[in-house]
């Protein structure tokens, strides 16, 4: 007998052996049913993506439990007994607000509780999201292929937030979807800069102040072709305000870049430590807003004009096509081969841009690390407790200042990679939050602040230092 | 300005003292111009907005090349080039959705001062395919990843498809793929979620046999519209427990399984029980297939204790299983060649595990920050004996590598079987000695590859295949690429009956696959090596097929 048949039968044997513990596989397990149906009718809705949740753990949105059948349909049995929360999503739909069912990200949430006794049956509706969509042209009348048009959703006190965006495509059509209700800013701009990777088919270049960018739009992208707001204008105060309601779809936006004076900046990045780290670093030109410097815009990348390659200095870096205004520019590099946020260096310095500005010197430091622990209010561990801290205030606008971390099961945080700053810290107990909705994210602000602005901890991170810090969970 | 120029590299020089510029420095007055015009091939017309560079070699980066200067067609076609250094450049132009008509490179040489005129870029335009993807209710479904796809061959010889260009649905299931080169091309959509088992190809199948292919014409928009039920693949869980024949293992609390499946291979799965203390695990999101479930459980060391455990998953979870973690052993052998080890010929020979089922040495290995680097066999320069790292249970096969030119693997045996074929088991104890016999001298195949025109063709595929006992054996297959006058030498082939054929394009390893070679069986040249034999073979490549 060879040993391949030997190991047959051995494999054979454990067949056996693994089937039979399984018989009581069912008798532990709760089943959920359910219905998702288009909002305001009992017609069921396909293709929807079904996600169960315990209670403070983080959804696996890409992982969902069950999708709905053609009737809507769906059905879940192998959910252990606890308190989950369930979500239903299908892209370009979202959950109207209603008794027990709140708006959050695209998808309809309901917190349940599964048990052995009898299956839980569900009803969750959907209502599709709200449209804009429309045509932009380069100042030559042609497509603006290759452009991004963004919806600003703009809050009660002024306040906007990214939260679509579009490519523009050959024909220059743009189209944002899936969103909700409300006002909006419509915004176009072009992606400048090197770009690093090739196979992206969009490599852009520079010559003698004109960008070329190959194998992208139909024509040569200009320094003067800036940022544009919908009906056409530069300036973010007079963009239009676009009223979208649940569901609704408005079409034919149509509008032409504009053509401004702009600038570019250039300098150097010194990093004491660089040999340690990429030595590309990332650069974001943040503006901020003219009315008491409240930011109006999301930060985004913004493209070192310099591409890699022997013939870039090391640190160099020029940024082009800016209009002018206040900003923060911000340059982050992280260590080699790490591409977390927990071990990164920064610098940033605030610019008053009104004519080219070069010999600008960025030296990089390393962030601060903020770490404690959270107790309940009977001083046990607080496992699951979500920590935030909050940047000063001219910096809320910007995402990229704020920091969120779990604590473990020992209610122990370590929040790595902050910028140094004060800030002011606030940790959410889910325990405390157990029947109501727990406070929604920290990027809508005005209502978190205005809500729990009170219990909120002051922490001075300081650069390369290990700050302790003790702060007590939230109270309803 | 002039002045200004070597000033500017010293004070580079100054700042970057090392490498020094690559580039010799010319004259500016030297410079030179290109000029010349885009053309529509297929209309004759001008085309117009096409930007142009020039590249010094084929490799030479494209953003370095175009601070040289880009040049945009203008509406009659026409570019011009100026201010180019003296030298010998490849015109290229470049913009997404157009194509050259021809894949020979324009070279160009600018003398001083002087102008290169009439270059010609003949090219294709592309064209676009939109549609709509409905689902089981007519709605439209947004979100949905629409690619074109070709017909791929895996390194196994099986065809599948690969996604090529692609877009996305928008609120009302619209996608539009554009740029793309005119060709008939498969079309497939899929939901982006784990578990989806949604994949359908156009006209509206989940068979990929069944796809029929959509015709992009220059210029032009194919309509492709489609309808998708988007559904999930059953998944299931695994669960039990990890125990040890050995005192203090695992050290600590057994965070992945590995699990190796037929058509996937190795791979592990993270320990995701609440709680791991006493060995306890738990494995989630597992298709329903039969298994090989390793746990990989560590001592203080390192050290991987683990057991095979065949498990079949068919539509319900599996609680309650038990895991064995016990020590490895490894494997000893031989090498051979014509029956001795001839000291020093094999000089730098290396040998290969490959894995028929099992998880190969990769695991075995300590694991250094998250990588895990298997130790190479040594092989004993005096007597050819080897001990191969230890191999977690299952069925392996040892593959030589470097052989001296001439020399093939003739056969891997234990004790008296042949376990050429098969492979060698691997269990928690010992077994016999492996051989690894080679022989020499293998078989030598000399050649010319024409194409239909009798010109020597460069670059082709040359494949030697076995004859048909033998199809089922990768190792028995050779290719090489004939060189620029159209020659190529096969050397060290195992004796046997051949076919050699010659292709101009191949996709992947399509000859490995049964039904791609019973299109191409007949235009091979039969060859049949004894022992040492020498032959020499006239070929016409196979022309290029048009896609899909």
């Amino acid at each position: 007998m060879t040993f391949r048949t030997l190991t047959t039968v051995v494999s054979g044997l454990l067949i056996a052996l693994a089937l039979v513990p399984n018989v009581s596989a069912q008798n532990n397990s709760g089943i959920i049913e359910g219905i998702v149906t288009r909002l305001g009718t009992t017609e069921g809705l396909a293709a929807v993506r079904i996600t169960i949740t315990r209670e403070g753990q983080d959804e696996l949105i890409g992982e969902p439990d069950a999708m709905t059948d053609a009737a809507g349909h769906f059905l879940i049995r192998n959910a252990s007994p606890g308190l989950y929360s369930i979500r239903a999503r299908r892209p370009g739909y979202a959950a109207p607000m209603q008794d027990g069912v709140e708006l959050e990200d695209g998808g309809a949430k309901k917190h349940i509780v599964v048990s052995l006794e009898k299956p839980l049956d569900i009803t969750l509706a959907l209502t599709p999201g709200a449209v804009l969509a429309g045509r932009v042209l380069d100042p030559l009348g042609k497509a603006a292929e290759n452009a991004n048009v963004q919806a600003f959703l703009v809050a009660s006190d002024g306040t906007s937030r990214v939260v679509g965006n579009s490519g523009v495509d050959d024909l220059g059509m743009y189209r944002i979807w899936g969103l909700p209700s409300g006002k909006y800013k419509l915004s176009v701009e072009y992606r400048r800069g090197a770009q690093i990777f090739e196979d992206d088919r969009v490599v852009v270049s520079s010559s003698g102040g004109v960008f070329t960018v190959v194998a992208g739009p139909a024509a040569v992208v200009q320094d003067s072709w800036v940022k544009t707001y919908f009906p056409g204008t530069v300036d973010s105060n007079r963009a239009a305000l676009i009223e979208v309601g649940e569901a609704g779809v408005i079409e034919g936006l149509n509008f032409g870049f504009q053509m401004a004076q702009s600038f570019k900046i250039s300098g150097t990045v010194v990093d004491p430590g660089r040999s340690q780290r990429s030595g590309i670093p990332d650069f974001y030109l943040i503006p901020l807003g003219a009315n008491d410097g409240k930011v109006l815009d999301a930060p985004r990348m913004s493209q070192n004009n310099l591409g890699i390659g022997p013939n870039r200095q090391p640190g160099a870096f020029e940024i082009r096509g800016i209009q002018p205004g206040r900003y923060i520019l911000y340059a982050e590099d992280w260590a080699n081969g790490v591409n977390l946020h927990d071990n990164f260096v920064v610098s940033q310095t605030i610019l008053d841009i009104s004519s080219d500005i070069s010999d600008i010197t960025l030296v990089m430091s390393g962030t601060s690390v903020v770490e404690g622990v959270i107790r309940t209010a009977d001083q046990q561990p607080a496992r699951n407790a979500r920590v935030v801290l909050i940047p000063p205030e001219e910096l809320r606008g910007h995402p990229m200042y704020y920091k969120e971390v779990k604590t473990d099961a020992s209610g122990k945080f370590t929040i790595k990679g902050v910028m140094p700053g004060d800030y002011t810290a606030f940790a959410i107990d889910p325990a405390e939050f157990k029947d109501t909705p727990p406070p929604s994210s920290v990027y809508a602000l005005p209502t978190f602040l205005g809500s729990y602005a009170q219990q909120g901890t002051v922490v001075r991170a300081k650069a390369e230092e290990r700050v302790t810090v003790s702060i007590a969970p939230v109270r309803k | 300005m002039k002045p200004l120029l070597p000033l500017l590299i010293a004070l580079l020089m100054a700042q970057a003292p090392q490498p020094p510029p690559l580039t010799p420095v010319t004259n500016p007055a030297d410079n030179g111009t290109v000029e010349g015009n885009v053309i529509w091939a297929s209309k004759s017309a001008p085309l117009e907005g096409i930007p142009v560079y020039l590249r010094k070699t084929a490799t030479e980066n494209a953003q370095e090349a175009q601070r040289r200067g880009v040049a945009n067609s203008d509406n009659s076609g026409h570019f011009v080039l100026k201010d180019v250094p003296p030298g010998t450049y490849i015109v290229v132009a470049e913009r997404r959705g157009y194509f050259r008509e021809s894949d020979a490179e324009i070279r160009v040489t600018v003398p001083a001062r002087g102008t290169v005129r009439n270059v010609d870029v003949r090219m294709i335009v592309g064209g676009t395919i939109s549609g709509r993807i409905l689902d089981m209710n007519n709605l439209g479904l947004a979100g949905v990843r629409v690619s074109t796809a070709q017909a791929v061959y895996l390194p196994s010889g099986k065809r599948d498809m690969q996604d090529r260009d692609s877009g996305s649905t928008d609120d009302r299931g619209e996608y539009r793929i554009r740029a793309l080169r005119p060709g008939s091309y498969y079309l497939r959509a899929n939901v982006d979620v784990w578990a989806s088992d949604s994949l359908t190809y156009y006209p509206g199948l989940r068979d990929q046999s069944g796809a029929v292919a959509v015709t992009v014409r220059e210029a032009q928009d194919t309509n492709a519209s489609f309808r998708m039920e988007p559904r999930l693949k059953t998944v299931l869980t695994v669960s039990g427990t990890v125990v040890s024949t050995v005192p203090g293992v695992p050290a600590d609390k057994v965070g992945e399984i590995w699990i190796w499946t037929r058509d996937g291979g190795a791979t592990f799965y993270d320990n995701r029980a609440d709680d791991m203390s006493n060995g306890r695990f738990e494995i989630r999101n597992i298709f329903p297939d039969v298994y090989d479930l390793f746990p990989d459980a560590r001592d203080k060391d390192g050290t991987l204790y683990t057991s095979r455990t065949t498990v079949e998953l068919v539509d319900r979870s599996v609680e309650n299983l038990t895991l064995v973690a016990s020590p490895l052993v490894e494997t000893r052998g031989r090498v051979t060649l014509n029956g001795e080890f001839p000291a020093g010929r094999l000089e730098g020979m290396t040998l290969g595990v490959e894995v028929l089922r099992g998880l190969g040495p990769y695991a075995t290995a300590p694991s250094a920050g998250g990588m895990s680097v298997p130790k190479p066999i040594v092989i004993d320069r005096e007597n050819g004996e080897f001990v191969s790292g230890t191999l977690v249970p299952g069925t392996y096969r040892f593959t030589p590598g470097r052989l001296p030119p001439d020399v093939y693997l003739e056969d891997l045996r234990q004790g008296p079987v042949s376990v050429y074929s098969d492979g060698f088991a691997i269990s928690d104890r010992p077994g016999e000695p492996i051989e690894v016999v080679l022989a020499s001298p293998g078989g030598r195949l000399e050649g010319v590859v024409r194409n239909l025109r009798q010109e020597p063709a460069a670059r082709t595929t040359v494949v030697l295949v076995p004859d048909a006992t033998r199809r089922e054996d990768r190792r028995k297959y050779f290719n090489v690429q004939s060189d620029s006058d159209g020659k190529f030498t096969f050397r060290a082939i195992p004796p046997g009956t051949y076919k050699v054929l010659a292709w101009e394009s191949v996709p992947g390893a399509a000859w490995l696959n049964a039904e791609f070679m019973r299109k191409y069986e007949a235009r091979g040249e039969t060859v049949v090596f004894t022992k040492g034999a020498s032959s020499t073979v006239q070929l016409i490549a196979i022309p290029k097929e048009p896609e899909p």
